[in-house]
């Protein structure tokens, strides 16, 4: 217990965070290379066709996976927001943020990936149904955050806690996307995939490949965010001697203002 | 061969669908490399600067 929190403490340093996190970026990478391959070949030519929906089910190997990922990220840009609220930690402020701009893509592709199995299914594109509405209001929020650091540029830090203020008051969304089909009456289908077993998709040669693609996209959220959590610290500490360490191995003057 | 392909006349939808989750994801990690460069170009470029301004004294 003691070493994992002597971890996390380390990660809280953006020397460290920065030193860490770069043996991680490669790895990441190639396990999302090679699981998004097996997960798709797996899924679209060797998964049995849907008994009801024919061969269009097999959107789900990419819309459930995104849509997963939309709800999973903007969970982390809210806990790292409460980290960079309460704590100011700037590794929290730059997770949060390197976070959003991922999450609104995952977001992206839900919706669209969406709209493109509800045409035929449905047989409209769009509904404003309580599912397909908040996610398109978490694509709001996603943006919303964003556009609340670009505007605060001149100061990082106060427009990262402002940006966290917003991305923490956007948490009540997630419990309504998840139990939206439940609470109203919706044309959107159920869970895919239950812990309980209750419901959703049984057959293994089906699951298998969604489970695959729901780890890649993990793995490349990863790559993704550390890619850019790094930048942003990069950015923001530009003027202290880690970073001329990091870039150029040449250590900045201590006169200069400089500080490890 | 093309029958693998046809998705049971859903082809549109499905390989619509990968297109825009490979499209998506393939626009993620040219802008994250790009902005990574510039970054780590623009600290290089100003610490240059500061090292030749200071050897000139």
């Amino acid at each position: 217990m003691n070493r994992l929190l002597k971890f996390y403490h380390e990660l809280g340093s953006p020397p460290s965070f920065y030193r860490i996190t770069s043996h991680w970026l490669k790895p990441m990478l190639i396990l999302a290379i090679i699981f998004t391959l097996y997960g798709l070949i797996d899924g679209l030519f060797f998964a049995p066709e849907d008994y009801q929906q024919g061969d269009s089910y097999r959107i789900i190997f990419v819309h459930v996976p995104a849509a997963w990922m939309s709800m999973f990220i903007y969970a982390i840009v809210g806990i790292s927001g409460i980290m960079a609220f309460v704590w100011r930690m700037k590794v929290a402020e730059a997770v949060m943020m390197a976070s959003v701009p991922i999450g609104a893509i995952f977001t992206t592709i839900t919706l669209l990936t969406g709209m493109l199995w509800g045409k035929p299914m449905w047989g409209t594109y769009w509904d404003w149904d309580a599912r397909m509405t908040s996610e398109l209001i978490l694509l709001f929020l996603y943006i919303g955050v964003m556009g609340i650091y670009s505007a605060y540029d001149e100061d990082p830090r106060k427009a990262a806690r402002l940006a966290a203020l917003v991305a923490i008051i956007g948490l009540i969304n997630l419990p309504i996307i998840r139990y939206s089909v439940y609470w109203w009456t919706s044309i959107h289908q159920g869970s895919s995939v239950s812990l309980m077993g209750e419901s959703g998709i049984k057959d293994w040669a089906m699951l298998r490949p969604l489970l695959v693609m729901a780890l890649a996209t993990k793995f490349y959220y990863i790559h993704s965010m550390l890619c850019r959590a790094q930048s942003h610290l990069l950015k923001t500490e530009q003027d202290k001697n880690w970073v001329k360490l990091a870039l150029t191995g040449e250590r900045k003057d201590k006169t200069q203002g400089g500080n490890l | 061969m093309i029958e693998i392909f046809d998705m049971g006349k859903y082809d549109f939808y499905v390989w619509g669908s990968i297109g825009v989750f490979f499209f998506a994801l393939l626009a993620d990690y040219i802008s994250v490399k790009a902005k990574s460069n510039h970054i780590k170009r623009l600290i290089k470029t100003k610490s240059r600067k500061t090292r030749n301004r200071s050897n000139q004294r």
